[in-house]
């Protein structure tokens, strides 16, 4: 009897183990968790209808993973793309990532862990791209591209693809500029308030002379002259405030130590100080607690600028956020007359939306037919989302009307003042210099912001901040 | 020689009795084993190993070099580590106690005098925070704690004129924390405080009547020495979740601000998946790991001793 209630327990036991590995199966299988989820692209069309399409070539489904959403152009660009493509046997998928430090480090364990991924947009300059290359994750494009007659130099610009070449080799391609030193302005408060769009540039003092005539009301009702974004990203104010320095504002001597005992430095965190003590701006307490976007302040009437032209696509977005009133773009200010010289901005102009393939692909020929398709006039779609394609044979014209189209009924002239939207896009473009990038770029940043928002809420004297920012940061660089 | 051979039979047979059961325990063991080995056991040694490396997650595996000690030593010099290091034990001390008074006094009072059939739903409904995701319990107390928010109204109303913004305060971002985590743990104490109480000998609490004393002197000289291993229990396990305490940080301050709510978990997780550096976040791991098996032993000789 005792035998039997042993073997009836081991058969149990056995069974137990069986129906667990059974489970580990079912996972491994059809249902593979660790797959990128499944976008609400527009199916590929089928070839099998395509009377004229050649012979039962297989056909390759790129998977394309990049930090906008669908609707604001990739959407328009992969069904184009598909229905170009379709016959040559290679359409593509795009996926949606959010590109912040979650959102990376999504991309990044897909890309470690070997996933499908063939071709991703990479953000955040050229720190993450030098990180991503130095991990083997990017494949080498010099020779296909050499091999399409594309020359990176002549097509997007040498200075703009300059600080992508790594030892002469290139691994991402920019595709976009912009200006992280310019901002967005509410032109109808301006005008209300007798002030010329600065589309030449302005100093600190103009600027905090037009704050205190935008400033208007108390309490809840109030119109505040200015948003810094600190609650958001910080790179604005970095690129506005260090503009001055050039391309290498925070660092200096060869990124052995940080330029944060500049007067520079000093001058913009001052005027940030005084525009948030007059009551001009909201403070980063503000901010934070009332959890202020340019959604629900912006765009809502209630400040009159916000720093950064990212946000062009939802701006001209009338239908999710419905406003009456026009936008311009506008440098931000320099500290004095004497720095008017380079008041655009053009130091700063980015090239970035680096278009990277996986060097893991199994379809690297595909990824590149995709990638000169895309930087060669296939991302159109997404200049009127204010991504100004990097290609010198796209014609930028055609942006300002692409950015107020379907705008005018609801805005007299657009969603965008005509003559800004000019001005942003004539500004140089490029940098005078190698771009010094370290691997502590990131701490580098959490010690800005840290001593930045001590400095803000009064914790610390502007003296002392940047003291401590310095002493901190040089640390980190050791 | 005939009883020779009968004692090797008896033995082989007593070694086969006796390996039945290990064999039966053994496969009934097997699958959780198999799991502990590749989920803990594997994993705590890779980290205790890349603690010693500068190994950076993007670069791969094996793409690492052996730096010591370095990255042990460099924790110490390290403002964010002793930062979190400092929160993590302030915050243990201070939710620790408070939780712990707060739940048995509850108990006590839900046991004493809420109605018998009303009991279990007040209890239910102290438990739901800590069924609740953390990260939708996190959003309710941020808008809690909005400048326009019920509590900042209640502050207020009590007469605080100008209450700070609480989460976004150097001073009060941390105690505000503290807060929401002495409440979403408190209907769990709760619990295991009740289900003790209602073990307790009646005779003591007779004897007590007896001699007179007060509900005060019953609560202090009675219900709490009994209580003391359920206590006990509390207090480590308390410990040790706060030693962990992760998912409201990281959705309520993210650290902040300056580093003002920064914890040991919260700063593993900014090294290891914001900057990378898995080396020095497995040091900072490792560090953590001595901290809660310090506590651990405490439990485990006082469960001896018991």
């Amino acid at each position: 009897m005792k035998m039997k209630k042993k073997w009836t327990a081991l058969l149990l036991a056995l069974v137990m183990i069986l129906s667990l590995a059974a489970c580990g199966g079912n996972n491994g299988g059809k249902q593979n968790t660790s797959e990128p989820p499944k976008t609400d692209t527009p199916s590929p069309p089928d070839n099998s209808e395509n009377p004229d399409t050649e012979g039962p070539k297989e056909t390759v489904t790129l998977q394309m993973w990049g930090g906008v959403q669908g609707e604001y152009g990739y959407d328009a660009l992969v069904e184009a793309f598909n229905s170009e493509f379709a016959d040559k046997g290679i359409q593509v998928e795009y996926t949606r990532y959010v590109n912040n430090d979650d959102g990376n480090l999504q991309l990044d364990t897909y890309l470690s862990a070997g996933s499908d991924i063939d071709i991703f947009m990479c953000y955040g300059g050229t720190t993450k791209y030098y990180n991503r290359v130095d991990a083997g994750l990017c494949l080498d494009l010099t020779d296909e591209l050499a091999s399409r007659g594309f020359d990176p130099a002549k097509e997007l610009g040498a200075t703009n693809v300059a600080p992508y070449a790594i030892d002469g080799r290139f691994y991402a391609m920019p595709t976009k500029t912009d200006n992280k030193a310019w901002m967005m302005v509410n032109a109808d408060m301006f005008k209300e308030a007798g002030i010329d769009l600065p589309l030449e540039g302005w100093t600190y003092a103009e600027f905090m002379d037009a704050c205190q005539k935008l400033t208007k009301g108390e309490g809840l009702d109030k119109t505040y002259a200015v948003r810094f974004c600190f609650a958001d990203t910080k790179d604005y104010l970095r690129a506005g405030m260090g503009s001055p320095l050039g391309i290498n504002s925070i660092y200096k001597d060869g990124a052995k130590e940080t330029n944060f005992d500049s007067e520079v430095w000093q001058n913009g965190i001052q005027m940030l100080c005084d525009a948030v003590e007059a009551g001009y701006a909201y403070g980063w307490d503000d901010e934070v607690a009332d959890d202020v976007s340019f959604a629900n302040s912006f765009l809502e009437g209630k400040c009159a600028m916000s720093l950064g032209v990212a946000n062009i696509r939802v701006a001209r977005d009338l239908e999710t956020y419905p406003h009456d009133f026009q936008t311009a773009l506008v440098p931000f200010p320099v500290p004095d007359e004497s720095y008017m010289d380079r008041a655009d901005h053009g130091i700063m102009s980015d090239a970035g939306d680096l278009i990277v393939v996986n060097s893991k692909t199994k379809y690297p020929q595909e990824c590149i037919d995709f990638i000169v398709w895309y930087i060669q006039g296939g991302m159109a779609p997404l200049a009127s989302g204010g991504r100004i394609p990097l290609w010198s044979g796209f014609d930028k014209s055609s942006i300002v009307d692409a950015v107020n189209e379907g705008t005018t009924d609801a805005i007299p002239g657009g969603a965008f003042n005509e003559d800004s939207l000019k001005a942003y896009l004539s500004i140089g473009v490029g940098f005078d210099e190698a771009v010094l990038v370290t691997e502590k770029d990131a701490e580098v940043e959490t010690v800005f912001d840290e001593e930045l928002q001590a400095i803000m809420y009064g914790q610390k004297s502007v003296e002392q901040g940047l003291a401590d920012m310095k002493s901190r940061a040089d640390a980190l660089l050791k | 020689m005939a009883q020779l051979h009968s004692t090797q039979q008896l033995r082989a047979a007593g070694r086969q009795r006796r390996a039945h059961p290990n064999l039966v325990a053994g496969t009934f063991l097997f699958p959780s084993l198999v799991g502990l080995v590749c989920f803990s056991v594997v994993p705590m040694l890779f980290s205790l190993f890349i603690s010693f490396t500068d190994w950076n997650f993007l670069k791969g595996i094996g793409n690492w070099n052996l730096v010591g000690l370095k990255n042990f030593i460099d924790l110490w010099s390290d403002e964010w580590f002793t930062a979190s290091l400092v929160n993590t034990v302030v915050f243990t001390v201070v939710t620790v106690p408070i939780g712990l008074f707060l739940a048995v006094v509850l108990a006590v009072l839900i046991d004493s005098f809420c109605a018998k059939k009303l009991q279990g739903l007040v209890r239910i409904t102290m438990y739901m925070p800590k069924i609740c995701n953390i990260v939708a319990s996190s959003a309710v107390w941020i808008m809690l704690y909005s400048s326009y928010g019920p509590f900042t109204q209640l502050m207020r109303a009590l007469g605080w004129d100008d209450p700070p913004r609480f989460l976004v305060s150097y001073t009060w971002a941390l105690p505000a924390v503290m807060l929401m985590c002495i409440w979403s743990n408190l209907g769990y104490q709760v619990f295991i405080y009740s289900a003790s109480l209602t073990a307790l000998p009646k005779d003591l609490y007779e004897a007590a009547d007896l001699d007179g004393v007060n509900g005060i002197q019953r609560f202090f000289y009675v219900t709490l020495p009994q209580l003391k291993p359920t206590t006990f229990f509390l207090t480590i396990t308390g410990i040790i979740s706060s030693f962990k305490v992760f998912g409201q940080i990281n959705v309520m301050t993210q650290g902040g601000p300056g580093t003002s709510t920064y914890t040991l978990v919260y700063y593993i997780y900014k090294q290891a998946f914001s900057y990378y550096n898995m080396g020095y976040a497995s040091a900072v791991a490792m560090i953590l790991f001595l901290l809660l098996l310090c506590v651990t032993v405490v439990q485990w000789r006082h469960n001896k001793e018991d």
